[in-house]
């Protein structure tokens, strides 16, 4: 099976999503059909078991040693736990792998805000951060993709736009302890 | 950079450990001094968490999208009735 490895371009993430769809979800949909859950709730932990496995793989945590299909199938079953706790019936806990994020993506309300308003308002700062941070592009890419004159202007606009962020979550008087939870 | 730009990276190499031994001892001394930086730390480590939240997202939209084709696609018309039977 071809895994998520940190050579996985961008370009080529949506075959391997579609890949990994047709390979494990019909066993993840099954294992939650059985226990209660509608296709859509199956899609959408599915979905977010393909999100933690993507990160795990560009972290380079998750295949070593492992049956990858196994090891995604994993993340559905634990995630299914995390959300749907109250109609799991018949799950050990030595099914699941725990070294798994809390929330894969917050719904509190407070960072629903501000998420809104820094896609709309800054979201061209918002696509250098998430490139830089969450994609770790090394900066010669990034200054082709966001046109740049060089690696240092890079830098500068990468602080500058952490600044811009910075202020705007300052600026929404927003506590720490309001979602960071 | 302006001093405001260097204050950020220096707690951004505190944040993923990528300052010398001997810098990491003066920031640590610097956060004991210093309590306004403890509370800019939170504020970066917050904007930061918002950055990840962001990225998840859309890659979320990218794994859906992902998904869609393979409902879209007439050849597989099949294979998502098969699963759909699943939940009946």
């Amino acid at each position: 099976m071809k895994t998520a490895t940190p050579g996985t371009t961008a370009a080529g993430r949506p075959y391997l999503f579609r890949m990994l769809y047709k390979s494990v979800f019909p066993s993840a949909a099954a294992w939650i059909a059985r226990r209660g859950g509608t296709f859509d709730e199956a899609e959408d932990v599915f979905q977010d078991a393909l999100l933690v496995y993507y990160e795990k793989a560009m972290a380079g945590k998750s295949t070593a040693g492992r049956d990858e299909k196994a090891y995604l199938f994993g993340i559905v079953k634990h995630l299914w736990v995390r959300k749907f706790r109250q109609r799991i019936t018949n799950v050990t806990f030595e099914e699941v792998d725990a070294d798994l994020p809390d929330e894969v993506i917050s719904r509190e309300p407070a960072a629903e805000v501000l998420l809104q308003h820094l896609s709309s308002a800054g979201k061209k700062c918002m696509e250098l951060l998430k490139a830089f941070y969450y994609d770790k592009l090394p900066a010669r890419q990034l200054s082709e993709m966001f046109g740049f004159s060089g690696t240092r202007s890079v830098t500068v606009q990468k602080y500058k736009c952490l600044e811009k962020v910075r202020e705007t979550v300052k600026q929404k008087a927003l506590t720490y302890e309001d979602f960071l939870k | 950079m302006r001093t405001s730009l260097n204050e950020l990276k220096a707690i951004d190499d505190h944040l993923f450990k990528r300052s010398s031994p001997a810098d990491q001892t003066v920031f640590q001394a610097r956060m004991i001094l210093q309590p306004d930086l403890r509370n800019s730390i939170a504020l970066q480590k917050q904007t930061l968490w918002l950055v990840e939240q962001y990225s998840r997202r859309a890659l979320k939209a990218e794994i859906k999208e992902a998904c869609d084709q393979v409902k879209r696609d007439p050849c597989e018309t099949a294979f998502i009735a098969r699963i759909r039977r699943l939940f009946r």
